[in-house]
């Protein structure tokens, strides 16, 4: 189920089942307004009369953001709101079954191992010494996007963009605000922050570098995502132990295998007998389908690695407020765990020296194998000019 | 005998399920509670009145073992067993230290042994010279964290870990002595950079603290902020070192221990050398300590545990692994390095 039908219907179950919640905080500041293209005023009369004054308070419509809005209403999430639309998804909680963890577990290997067998490949869990194929959601899309392009991306440092640079920032800020709640120079408080990290180095000489208008540009766009989360994000009371950038790995078939993901933000504790833990990604960015994705599989490798999945996964997109929320369900894990196994499959196939396929998408007009390849070309063509917009786009966005 | 305080209202214990909650009105109501004596600290015997959070399982095997059954005081290695594996590892240190230059030293760790292993044509890494960053800080910042809270001073990581660094920098500062090493490079970072350090510590001792229930523990747990060291008396150019997070003292009596060691990543295939090798230095670099039973390795970004009880042939492994390692390092020095021109062999990292 690693489509975009399961967001509809998420969407409906949201709006069908979220209990009325109490009238908004006023807005502070001006980065609260209404997203241009957004209509503020309430989408039907059945809504005016409830929320009163013509003022929508009970029905929060996602929308695609750039899309045009005719009589919805729509207006980022805030404060206590906002953790309830994490907290109450509409859906029961999973319960902790270690069978789910374990058929999970035996679909990913059955599949790795039928690949795999041609060249095993030595892991670091018990039984194998060596370094395992470890396998990472940005590794995952990309290689089911196009394996040529996987290929093409695996050597060589991704190019500093702006829209990167902002994205790291706000990274760091949105840590900043979830451990101290405040941020004071969201400018200065992101470059110390990426300062003292050793990959963030050449990004963060890269940003000293930029024309003066440039990093303007820049900051102007950081402040007002920062403004925006402080505005926005409620203090997390620290009993739910919240905690950023949190590392989660699980090695499979006798550690030959390695998932790895990273999160933003975890919240919860363990828990033995129901889903408890929610983890929220935070993207300054584009909303784009394959975020989804990448929440599918950090919510496989927490079951995988734990037993229990996540109760819910959510993106929080800072530039709109816009936050989409996944309660997890067991169809999630399962789409996931053979999206994982397929992508596995093909990085084994790369690995073994199989000629990597192409699959002209939406990113081949920003992709390093374009000059030699005929299909990209061809697919570009086709679409009637040389760059794909929509995915130059969204891979400026990452 | 139940744990009691556990369950107290507002305070959820680590391990609980009752974190989030889907009561909205329940969110507001845990937000505007005041803040409320932790529950923990409030000691009690092994016991368990909880339902079996994984928290509770690892408290349980920590105390008890993988199986459950009670070792008496005498099942651990015998005092002649000890005396055994000091023997083997003196032998093998000697034969080593023959091989080295003069004034060369080893130091053999764990992120020694595991270079070994992942590298064994480069053991001595890439000699990258050291500098403080935030993943140096996190564990020794995490485990003070820890500490605080199962004290009870403070509910959660989270809530404790401002105090701790600003204490930690005062006391530096009026003392000049810095505790943990890192107080005067920490003292001069900027906000953005200070706060990341606090964050990797949250997330760090957040791992470890939602990992037990604390309440379970006969005796407050007693937290390791030194490593444990062995020096070859023979061969003094040898030495030993490993560090564990907590140490709480086994059921099987006063004279014998049980460690927790907290690792990055996924248990590695030979972690009972691993946590053997934990346990020997921690047994032989002391003769006044507990002697170790038990140590549980931990590997919070695996959410995995291993629990290895420490016998004789837990100790013979030890042994092994240090005399591989050795072997590794030595072969470094081919003949036609002059003494005097030794590579600096000492890699174990500053990361306190």
């Amino acid at each position: 189920m690693g489509g975009t039908g399961g967001l509809v219907a998420t969407r409906s179950a949201l709006s069908a089942t979220s209990p009325p919640v109490p009238a908004e905080p006023e807005p502070r500041g001006s980065l609260l307004a209404t997203p241009p293209g957004v209509d503020c005023r309430c989408g039907s009369a059945a809504d005016r009369a409830g929320g009163g004054g013509g003022r929508s308070t009970h029905l929060v419509r996602i929308a695609p953001v750039g899309s045009e809005l005719v009589g919805c209403a729509w207006r980022p999430l805030g404060g206590v709101d906002l953790l309830d639309r994490l907290r109450a998804t509409g859906r029961r909680r999973l319960r902790v079954d270690p069978e789910l963890a374990v058929r999970l577990r035996s679909s990913i290997e059955r599949g790795f191992e039928r690949t795999d067998t041609a060249n095993p490949r030595p892991g670091t869990e018990e039984g194998s010494t060596g370094s395992p194929l470890v396998v990472t959601k940005d590794r995952l899309t990309r290689v089911l996007a196009c394996e040529a392009h996987d290929v093409a991306s695996e050597f060589g440092e991704r190019r500093p963009t702006v829209a990167m640079a902002c994205g790291v920032l706000v990274d760091a800020l949105f840590r900043q605000l979830v451990t101290v709640g405040a941020i004071n120079d969201p400018m200065a408080d992101g470059m110390d922050a990426l300062a003292c990290d050793d990959q963030q180095r050449p990004l963060l000489r890269w940003i000293e570098s930029l024309p003066s208008a440039v990093r303007r540009e820049l900051e102007v766009e950081v402040v007002r995502q920062a403004e925006a989360l402080v505005a926005r994000w409620p203090k997390l009371d620290a009993r739910w132990l919240p905690r950023t950038q949190e590392t989660m790995r699980c090695a499979l078939s006798g550690g030959s295998l390695l998932l790895t993901a990273r999160v933003d933000l975890a919240i919860g504790s363990p828990a033995g007998k129901e889903a408890s833990i929610a983890i929220v990604e935070v993207k300054a960015g584009k909303r784009r389908a394959e975020h989804r994705a990448d929440l599918h599989f950090y919510a496989l490798v927490e079951t995988l690695r734990r037993g229990a999945p996540p109760f819910v996964v959510a993106t929080y997109y800072t530039r709109t407020g816009e936050l989409d929320v996944d309660p997890m369900t067991e169809e999630l894990l399962v789409g996931a765990a053979r999206r994982t196994r397929a992508a596995v499959g093909a990085l084994v196939g790369l690995a073994q020296g199989a000629s990597p396929r192409r699959t002209p998408n939406g990113l081949c007009g920003a992709c390093a194998a374009l000059p030699e390849c005929d299909p990209g070309f061809a697919y570009l063509e086709s679409r009637g000019n040389g760059l794909e917009v929509a995915g130059l786009d969204g891979l400026l966005e990452r | 005998m139940n744990c009691a305080g556990t369950s107290s209202g507002s305070t959820p214990a680590p391990g609980s399920s009752a974190i989030l909650v889907s009561d909205p009105n329940a969110a507001v109501r845990r937000l505007a509670d005041p803040v409320r004596p932790p529950s923990v600290g409030s000691w009690c015997d092994g016991s368990f009145g909880v339902p079996a959070s994984p928290a509770a399982v690892r408290t349980r095997e920590l105390l008890y073992g993988t199986h459950a059954p009670e070792r008496g005081a005498d099942e651990g290695p015998t005092p002649v067993g000890w005396e055994r594996v000091r023997s083997r590892l003196t032998s093998v240190a000697m034969e080593a230290a023959e091989h080295l230059p003069t004034g060369a030293t080893i130091e053999v760790t764990p992120a020694l042994t595991r270079q070994v292993r992942h590298h064994p044509e480069s053991p001595l890494g890439d000699g990258e010279p050291f500098s403080w960053k935030p993943a140096f800080v996190r564990r020794s910042l995490g485990l003070a964290v820890v500490e605080a809270c199962v004290a009870g001073r403070f509910r959660s990581p989270a809530d404790a870990v401002g105090p701790v660094l600003a204490h930690a920098l005062a006391t530096w500062e009026q003392s000049g002595t810095p505790a943990f090493h890192w107080e005067p490079w920490c003292a001069g970072l900027p906000r953005g950079a200070r706060v990341t350090v606090m964050a990797e510590a949250i997330t760090w001792a957040t791992a470890l603290w939602s990992s037990f229930e604390w309440g379970g523990f006969p005796a407050p747990p007693r937290f390791g902020w030194s490593y444990d060291r062995w020096t070859c008396p023979a061969a003094r150019s040898i030495r030993l070192k490993a560090r564990t997070e907590f140490r709480v003292p086994s059921t099987a009596g006063a004279s014998t221990t049980a460690m927790v060691a907290v690792s990055g990543g996924v248990p590695p295939p030979d972690w009972r050398a691993e946590l053997a090798f934990v346990a020997v230095v921690a047994g032989l670099g002391s003769r006044s300590r507990p002697l170790p039973l038990r140590v549980m390795g931990l590997w919070p970004e695996a959410a995995s545990h291993r629990t290895l009880e420490i016998d004789e042939p837990a100790l013979r492994d030890a042994a092994l692994l240090v005399e591989r390692t050795l072997d590794a390092v030595v072969q470094t020095y081919r003949p036609d390095v002059p003494s005097g021109e030794a590579p600096e062999l000492t890699i174990a990292r500053r990361t306190s």
